[in-house]
């Protein structure tokens, strides 16, 4: 970006079996000094499909972001599916390295089969995504895929995340987590527009391996319960856990200060699919083409205006029950805030959650929120408190209770009544990430075999998770897909043989595993040398010391456990 | 996959919370126990309604009573209801603690006990 140049690159022998995570952590590792500051000069942003993105595999359209976090101060891998990925796959891209940065404005990046571009992004520079996505397609064709960074990451804000359209072109599927939209802010890049006319698709090494694997998936995706056709992701998508994690007493209520609250079924996933069945909207929707799980959807406002693309659980818990609010209006004005300004929901759950607990606004109270949201478009001083997420913002007003780990706000299922899902928080390189290792599926859910979830010995499960997890953040599937193969072996047999079919590879499912095991030592290496020790493995001090009700626990699994994940 | 099925059962432990009641005699009972019943998702869907107050002494005489009450919950809830075989995917939690690291579908309940009666679902 600093000499405003693109060239193409070989894929290096190396790197040549590897998409998704495993090579945006490889390039990051290799290319970005550890102790370099987020936001200066030597980090870089990495873009990468997976495996088997843009072929017919199904549930396949998933992008890797990688970067120094300057959240975490580690290694940074968000994903989102959208059709973005399998656009930039069909041209043959296996990774997009932005380095450098702009000395003065912002640029927007277009590629095609024929050519890289960059324009003035100066017209679209702080605007809403909302308004800017289709000036955009307008501009460069209603066709093309747009990856963005929002006024949150103009600000350098830690809680920025890369927003990527959904198949209606809403800038509504992100890669939240870690702060990366500020990353690409300044690198000087706003925008990348992808449009694949005329694309040579992806190569496929071996066409009947390929086929006969995705054949596998695809039966073991249908008949899975919670993937198949009229499957509970596929009726309710995956706010339906609002319910049964309240249940459990773990999901989060005003600011973690307790797990179960009668109002919740207000929120919940049951109570989102009757409003949209009435009011208009759209369920089930797909993320990506391709997908057969089809757990999105597109919620609108009475009247079917300001349509905001999905709420997940996470975004409407962070922005619901974790504020003290249980309507699912104002949790989805919040989310279509978060949507327009380039922002990670559930960091601003988290932020907005320690705002309250500061006494910024009350809980309970939507219209306050929003107006601490609409701060960060203002750019004021208070807007750029709120951009750089809880933990900054929990510093800001003198808040102890401030849920995260290595400065990345904590998910949607507290961990003292669920020890699993603790272990994960704690030693994944990512920072507090429920996706890193969802121990939630075999403790909560019954998938995957079943695990007492008040037991403290989780630290192989854990493991166990978060290295199969590394290996599915390559491939290109959707993580959602493991909720069949964790259930169904044939399954993950043939997500295995799809990725040799791609590759030309003959990968075993035990090597699959293997290279999920190398891509976590690639990440804690980096993390290790950014200066990330075994001190930072650990959830924060409250959960230890303040009992969860209704169960009035404490989080107790031991240091010791906790540094059997990774005993290196 | 992800040989996480034998590292599980292998680090099972008995259940911490035992619902039953103090006075064991009780749940023999002259004295049938009201349990407040939630359902979630399909089964929330097909009853039509959220919850229901239900007298019952263990968890599967819940499931008996919302069939009895509820007909088309037969079939979602049971393989095969005259040998009482539940399936598989139906999830059952009491106070907020699941059933398998209870007693089961023998898990006593006592009056006032939260029974959350759901199909395997998921998120994230």
């Amino acid at each position: 970006m600093t000499e405003l140049k693109a060239r193409y690159e070989e894929v290096p022998e190396k790197w040549k079996n590897l998409g998704g995570r495993g090579l945006t952590s490889t390039i990051v590792a290799e290319e970005v000094p550890p102790t370099c500051h987020p936001l200066g000069p030597n980090n870089k942003v990495v873009l990468a499909p997976g495996i088997v993105t843009g072929t017919s595999a199904p549930t396949s359209g998933r992008i890797s972001v990688g970067g120094k976090s300057p959240l975490t101060g580690g290694i940074k891998e968000a994903n989102a599916g959208t059709n973005f990925a399998q656009k930039l796959a069909k041209l043959g891209i296996k990774a997009l390295i932005v380095q450098g940065q702009s000395k003065d404005k912002y640029y927007l990046l277009k590629i095609t089969k024929d050519k890289v571009e960059f324009f003035d992004a100066k017209p679209w520079v702080g605007k809403g995504l909302y308004e800017v996505y289709p000036q955009l397609r307008e501009n460069f064709g209603k066709d093309v895929a747009i990856c963005a960074t929002g006024i949150a990451g103009e600000l350098g804000g830690a809680g920025a995340g890369v927003a990527f359209n959904d198949i209606d072109g809403l800038p509504s599927r992100y890669a939240g987590r870690g702060g990366l939209g500020a990353v690409m802010a300044t690198r000087g890049l706003k925008f990348i527009v992808v449009d694949d006319e005329g694309a040579p698709g992806v190569e496929i090494k071996n066409r009947d391996l390929f086929k006969e694997g995705t054949k596998k998936l695809t039966a073991a995706l249908q008949k899975h319960d919670i993937t198949k056709p009229g499957g509970t992701l596929n009726s309710y998508g995956t706010d339906a856990l609002i319910n049964v994690i309240n249940e459990a007493g773990a999901l989060p209520h005003r600011n973690f200060s307790a797990g179960y609250d009668e109002l919740a079924p207000l929120v919940s996933g049951e109570k989102k699919a009757e409003i949209i069945k009435k009011r208009g909207g759209e369920r089930p929707h797909v993320c990506s083409p391709g997908c057969i799980i089809q757990c999105s959807e597109v919620w609108v406002k009475e009247g079917g205006k300001d349509p905001v693309g999905v709420l997940e659980y996470e975004s409407v818990w962070a922005l619901g029950p974790n504020c003290g609010i249980y309507n699912l209006d104002d949790v989805g004005e919040l989310n279509r805030a978060c949507n327009d300004l380039g922002l990670d929901t559930i960091e601003m759950g988290g932020t907005i959650g320690v705002a309250m607990e500061g006494g910024i606004v009350k809980f309970g109270d939507g219209k306050g929120a929003l107006c601490l949201l609409e701060e960060v478009r203002k750019k004021s001083p208070l807007g750029r408190i709120i951009a750089n997420g809880t933990e900054f913002t929990g510093k800001a007003f003198g808040v102890t209770r401030i849920p995260t780990v290595k400065g990345q706000s904590i998910p949607a299922y507290d961990p003292r009544p669920i020890k699993g899902i603790g272990v994960t928080y704690a030693t994944t390189p990512m920072g507090a990430d429920h996706t890193a290792g969802y121990a939630i599926a075999p403790e909560i859910l019954g998938v995957g075999g079943k695990a007492d979830p008040m037991d403290t010995k989780k630290a192989d499960l854990s493991r166990a998770l978060q290295q199969s997890t590394a290996f599915i953040d390559t491939s290109g599937y959707c993580l959602f897909t493991a909720f069949a193969i964790m259930d169904i072996p044939e399954g993950f047999e043939g997500m295995v043989e799809s990725c040799n079919g791609v590759l030309g590879t003959t990968w075993t499912v035990d090597d699959a595993v293997k290279l999920g095991a190398k891509i976590l030592e690639t990440e804690r290496k980096f993390n290790k040398a950014a200066g990330l020790t075994r001190a930072h493995d650990r959830l924060p001090e409250f959960m230890r010391l303040e009992p969860l009700p209704p169960k009035n626990v404490v989080y107790d699994v031991p240091d010791a456990e906790l540094d059997r994940v990774y005993p290196d | 996959m992800f040989q996480t099925q034998n590292l599980i059962e292998s680090t099972l432990t008995e259940s911490i919370v035992n619902p039953k009641p103090f006075f064991p005699f009780l749940s023999l009972s002259l004295f049938e126990m009201t349990v407040r019943v939630k359902l979630f998702a399909t089964l929330q869907e097909l009853a039509g309604i959220s919850e229901i107050y239900i007298e019952a002494d263990d968890v599967m005489s819940v499931l008996e009573q919302l069939v009895l009450k509820f007909g088309n919950l037969k079939n979602e809830i049971f393989e095969d209801y005259d040998r009482r075989k539940v399936r598989p995917r139906v999830k059952v939690m009491v106070n907020g603690y699941n059933i398998d690291h209870l007693q089961g579908f023998e898990t006593r309940l006592i009056d006032g006990d939260r029974v959350a009666v759901f199909p395997v679902l998921a998120g994230g």
